[in-house]
């Protein structure tokens, strides 16, 4: 009988290993394929690439290989700003089809996060939808769907979808996605919660940055300033230069009222990458202090972006109309004509909460104020918890005529976060003192 | 609001897009001078950045280049040599919508005598956080480039024509070692890395089978049969202490029991050590695996020599009652290995003595030892196996790596199990045609045999350690 109990100890002990083996163990290499939100550095990547390409040059049939280097090029695009590098990432993908099979989920989603850069959405999300039915257990299938989804305002097919890549993989790049989506219905603890969750999952710096960008936006969108300003520091303890940290940083010092000390940190960042969001919050903060002609110069980076934009031949950008709309309300700067049509139509093709957003406010900035509340309406339809687009229907609903509603949204605004903007926060609070 | 999105807002046709800002660095090695023609190209982006400071576009070029030269560092044997500006030239090419682009030229110039082998390096931090294409060349004149880190001439045309297909260029230094004369400039551009060194090409296909993403339940199966298979080959591979359980199994007249139970611990002790190193593995970062194979190694030797000792010991011991068990044993050698199996289950006092006393004292050894041979056999997992179990968790398939380690253990149990059934088998037929002296001197033979290969692999490891 001892014999046998030490047998039933030694399976027992087996049982246990195996148990803990399969919970501990987790993948420490992001698989190929993935889109993730955090980035790494240029070098890593480059020299990455440069491997895969040597090794293709050996293995020109390896289409696993060639749908690896497409999302590292993907990979750099992001972290580069540089472009050209999807064109190349869609020959990689291309490539890896050919070669492989039909099958072919990690090149599909591939051009999935391809497409989705592109904002081609419709596009995006039949590449991720392939390539999930493909391999169902890819994760990075789910993730591109998801993106998709979301930009095309499919709320609840998106839920599945990045359930089902929490369920096949619970990281950064999972949990992030979820967060975003509470974020949108809301649910704002919820979201806290799952970017929590992505920050202790992160497996890199440039993962923790971001998990502490989003933990730090989320805190500032509630009006709580000293949390955000701790996850900034946190951040920054990993990630000294982080981009997102230090705009973050900026924007909870003007919220402080330090906006000489919020000047200095963007135009720093500025010098090293000059990106659109960037340059409006610099000519926010130069605009609060009174620099008229400082505000012009570093609105005038937006614009510039705007014109390459379009002399580039790329569809409305409805991230820097949104600019646009902001300095024909604040500056009187007029509108390119057309832009509203034009806004209009983008919107089919991205019917997100965050596009019905911009769009109100580009029409409000139109002067079409009555088309302009029912897309601050569907702004607002998921019941996200956003100060400025509260902001932006309840000036909607003053220029209607309909005071008590513009009250309300700009008492809500105020309430959800009374630092939103340096611009925009004071005028909610004269406008709510002459409708109230 | 767009987390998703962000940082994909700009999406510009342009092979370098308008945000960077690219350099370029030619060191030209002279007999009395090193000179650097550094090249500056702004796209439109940054140069609206700079424009507030261009009302004086000359004093402006000057200030740049004074500040470039002053941010690079050129050494010279080691010395460090400041750089003076010799021209500064700015121009403002059209760019895309309708904005401008600038280029920068300045020529930087240190004295240097080049009277023997000489050592120059060059490094550039100017512009170092902005995203750009960073380009180096180094040529000699009237001295001899015995070696480079960089080409002699510039694939951009000095930043007129950047390559569409290469990947964006980052050289920020280089080192060019020189010797006088005019001779013909051997140009030594460093290639690229060395492939890893190639596993074993079996567990190679098999780990890029585990791999595919298009995992279906059959393809599933497949990779379990041939876990199952590359597990029972492991087992014959050679210095995994195999062969030594062979010898145990003679020496002791180990019966199908035996061999079970040593397979089974094999199994057991694999699966746990190859899933124990996997999570070492994957949760501790620069993590030396061959020192960890090594030191197993070491351990395993030393379990199966102490294993071999006590071989050697009781051989000694059962020298004389051996002749006696030994008629006996080919009178009933049919019954053996079912006697053994209820000899286990009841233990000492029951019966069947009249041809198992050498069973008696040695008893309780001889399980001790019979776990520790396979404790032994499986502490040492086989890289393969931890390969194989490391892929699948790189691809997020975690439980079905460790259903393929335990495909592994239970190909290696298999497969000892046989060699096991067949030695049981067959060892009454051997001892028949061996008898005598030779006969009664094999249990000596095998037990130093265990416990040399047992030495011999404990001394390989530790001189791999």
């Amino acid at each position: 009988m001892r014999v046998r109990w030490r047998l039933v100890m030694v399976a027992g002990l087996a049982v246990a290993l195996l148990t803990t083996g399969a919970v501990l163990i987790r993948p420490a290499v992001p698989p190929a394929g993935q889109a993730r939100p955090g980035t790494s550095t240029v070098d890593d990547l480059s020299a990455a690439i440069t491997a895969r390409e040597a090794r293709l040059a050996r293995l020109p049939g390896d289409w696993l290989g060639w749908a690896e280097l497409g999302m590292a090029y993907v990979q750099q695009a992001r972290v580069t700003s540089d472009p050209s590098y999807y064109s190349r990432a869609d020959a990689a993908l291309a490539r890896s089809l050919t070669v492989g099979p039909d099958a072919n989920a990690p090149a599909l989603a591939g051009l999935g996060a391809v497409a989705a850069a592109r904002h081609e959405f419709a596009t995006a999300l039949r590449h991720g939808q392939a390539a999930a039915a493909a391999d169902p257990y890819n994760a990075a299938a789910h993730g591109v769907a998801f993106d998709a989804l979301v930009e095309l305002g499919r709320y609840d097919e998106a839920e599945t979808a990045v359930q089902s890549m929490i369920d096949l993989r619970p990281d950064t790049g999972s949990y992030a996605r979820a967060s975003y989506l509470f974020e949108l219905r809301g649910r704002v603890s919820a979201a806290r919660e799952a970017m929590q969750l992505a920050l202790e999952s992160a497996s890199t710096p440039a993962d923790t940055a971001f998990a502490r960008v989003h933990l730090g936006q989320l805190a500032f969108d509630a009006g709580d300033l000293t949390t955000a300003s701790s996850h900034v520091d946190e951040g920054l303890r990993v990630t000294a230069a982080d981009p997102g940290l230090r705009l973050l940083r900026a924007r909870v010092a003007a919220a402080a009222g330090d906006l000489p000390g919020a000047a200095i940190e963007l135009r720093s960042v500025l010098s090293r990458l000059p990106l659109p969001d960037y340059a409006a919050t610099l000519g926010d903060v130069l605009a609060a202090q009174g620099d008229a002609a400082g505000a012009a110069t570093a609105y005038g980076l937006v614009a510039v972006q705007a014109d390459l934009l379009a002399a580039a031949g790329v569809a409305t950008n409805l991230e820097l109309v949104g600019y646009a709309a902001d300095r024909a309300v604040l500056d009187r700067t007029p509108l390119p004509a057309g832009t509203a049509d034009k806004v209009v139509a983008a919107y089919r093709a991205r019917p997100s909460v965050g596009s019905a957003d911009t769009v109100a406010w580009v029409l409000h900035a139109a002067g079409r104020h009555r088309e302009a509340l029912s897309y601050a309406d569907a702004a607002l339809r998921l019941g996200t918890r956003s100060a400025l687009v509260h902001f932006h229907r309840g000036v909607i609903r003053l220029a209607t005529g309909d005071r008590a509603g513009a009250r309300a949204d700009l008492a809500e605004a105020l309430r959800i976060n009374p630092h939103f903007s340096v611009r925009y926060a004071p005028i909610a609070r004269t406008t709510l003192g002459g409708v109230s | 609001m767009m987390p998703v999105v962000l940082g994909l807002v700009l999406l510009v046709a342009h092979p370098l897009n308008n945000l960077t800002i690219n350099q370029y660095s030619g060191v030209l090695i002279g007999t009395d001078a090193v000179t650097v023609d550094y090249v500056l190209d702004l796209a439109e982006v940054p140069t609206y950045q700079v424009r507030g400071d261009l009302s004086d576009p000359r004093a402006w070029a000057s200030a740049t280049c004074a500040s470039v030269a002053g941010a690079a560092r050129l050494r010279i044997d080691g010395t460090t040599a400041p750089l003076a500006v010799t021209t500064s030239t700015v121009s403002l090419p059209p760019g895309d919508a309708g904005l401008s682009t600038l280029r920068l030229e300045c020529g930087f110039r240190a004295p240097a005598t080049i009277d023997r082998e000489t050592t120059v390096s060059y490094r550039s931090a100017a512009f170092a956080d902005r995203i750009g294409w960073r380009e180096m060349t180094a040529a000699g004149a009237g001295v001899a480039v015995v070696s480079s880190s960089v080409p002699t001439s510039s694939v951009s045309g000095r930043l007129a024509a950047y390559p569409q297909d290469a990947a964006l260029l980052d050289v920020t230094e280089v080192t060019v070692q020189v010797r006088p004369g005019a001779g013909a400039s051997t140009v030594d551009r460093s290639g690229p890395a060395a492939a890893p060194a190639g596993l074993d090409r079996l567990t190679a296909s098999f780990t890029e089978f585990v791999g595919r993403p298009d995992l279906t339940l059959g393809l599933g199966l497949l990779a379990l049969a041939l876990a199952l298979v590359l597990g029972a080959l492991h087992a014959f591979a050679p210095g995994h202490g195999k062969s030594v359980m062979a010898a145990y199994l003679v020496a002791e007249r180990g019966s199908l029991r035996h061999a079970l139970a040593v397979a089974g611990t094999v199994t057991l002790t694999h699966t746990a050590g190859v899933l124990v190193l996997g999570i070492v593995l994957t949760t501790a970062i620069r993590f030396a695996p061959e020192q960890i194979y090594a030191w197993l190694g070491v351990a395993s030797g030393l379990l199966v020599a102490g294993v071999g000792a006590a071989m050697l010991r009781r051989a000694r011991r059962g020298a004389h009652p051996h002749d006696h068990g030994h008629d006996h044993s080919h009178d009933h050698s049919h019954d053996h290995g079912h006697d053994h199996v209820h000899g286990h289950d009841h233990g000492h006092g029951s019966g069947h003595h009249h041809h198992h006393h050498h069973d008696g004292p040695g008893r309780g050894g001889r399980l001790r030892s019979l776990l520790a041979m396979g404790f032994a056999g499986g502490l040492a997992p086989s890289p393969s196996a931890v390969v194989v179990l490391l892929g699948a968790i790189a691809l997020g398939r975690t439980w079905f790596g460790v259903l393929l380690v335990i495909g592994y253990g239970l190909g290696m149990a298999a497969a000892l199990a046989a060699l096991g059934a067949v030695l049981a088998r067959w060892r009454p037929v051997l001892e028949r045609r061996v008898r005598g002296r030779t006969g009664r001197l094999v249990p000596f033979a095998a037990a130093a045999l265990v416990m040399v290969v047992g030495l011999s692999l404990a001394v390989r490891s530790v001189l791999a350690v």
